[in-house]
């Protein structure tokens, strides 16, 4: 699947949505829509998280099963934290 | 590395040797990691009682006094907790992330892990005689030390393979304050220098102190 980009490659400025389809019908539905801010980050990031919640939100679960330490994932969360938060108050700047 | 979870992990590398020998806590901490590391401060104290081989200091390593084997086993002991808890508190003022105190003890403890080859060098009869032949040359005190040819170019390899040791002890001990605080960056390598001349400084004075 191609990645979904999230920057303007020129300006570098956030992309919203403009256009929408319908893969059954063909309806095509233009607007002005924003990418939600999970959508907006690196695929390894929004992997994170959905491995994050079917391990019940155990870190320890995550680190168990990919053979790294604790710490190791736990920083990674980390990371992914500040990335959100930057992305959520970028979001806010913007509106 | 589990296949459905390596792939939500893509930014953490498969372990190699390169891995294990210079950020083995990438793979390794907590428990596991105290628990190595207290059979590597053990282990290192044991050998190098020995050879009367002192772990005097955090980054210190001299032969010499003849001591009972608890207080090399205790050196090791005293110079972990100095540099782990002046680590901890370095940790706790630059980084952001909730950390365990256990990852940094443990992956400290076993950071100390190359301390074991020096303790072994240190058993080299070259070694030994030529340590005993400096010492006699330096002080005139008792009957003279012979030395055979080889010994002074063992001494020497050995000597440099021990400074190779601490600077891979030093290199993962900062690996350990990396990983187990999140700490990165300059404010990491500042607080990380800091604490290992404090320590260095702690434990030569505790040491002297209980000796």
């Amino acid at each position: 699947m191609k990645k979904l980009p999230t920057e303007c490659p020129s300006c570098h400025s956030r992309l919203d949505v403009s256009r929408l389809v319908c893969n059954a019908c063909h309806t095509h539905i233009e607007g002005a829509f924003q990418l939600p801010v999970l959508a907006s980050l690196r695929p390894e990031d929004q992997e994170f998280i959905i491995q994050f919640v079917l391990n019940d939100g155990s870190l320890k679960e995550m680190a168990k099963l990919s053979g790294v330490s604790y710490p190791t994932v736990r920083n990674l969360l980390d990371d992914l934290i500040g990335r959100l938060k930057a992305l959520q108050s970028k979001k806010e700047s913007s509106k | 590395m589990n296949d459905a979870t390596a792939q939500a992990l893509p930014q953490v590398e498969k372990p190699g040797i390169a891995g294990w020998l210079f950020n083995p806590f990438a793979y390794i901490a907590g428990g596991p990691s105290l628990i190595l590391g207290l059979a590597v401060i053990l282990a290192s104290g044991v050998i190098g009682s020995l050879s009367n081989s002192h772990f005097d200091g955090v980054l210190d390593f001299h032969t010499g006094t003849p001591m009972p084997l608890w207080f090399f086993i205790m050196e090791g002991f005293v110079d972990w907790i100095a540099l782990s808890v002046l680590l901890f508190c370095a940790g706790k003022i630059i980084s952001k992330s909730k950390f365990r105190a256990i990852d940094l003890f443990g992956t400290q403890a076993m950071a100390r892990w190359p301390a074991i080859f020096s303790a072994l060098l240190a058993l080299l009869p070259s070694f030994q005689n030529f340590s005993r032949y400096l010492l006699w040359r330096a002080t005139q005190h008792g009957s003279p030390v012979t030395v055979q040819p080889l010994d002074g170019a063992i001494f020497t390899m050995a000597i440099c393979a021990m400074l190779l040791a601490l600077g891979w002890m030093v290199w993962l001990m900062y690996q350990s304050f990396g990983v187990s605080c999140n700490a990165r960056g300059w404010k990491a390598v500042t607080a990380f220098i800091v604490s290992l001349l404090v320590a260095e400084l702690i434990s030569k004075v505790v040491i002297v102190v209980l000796a």
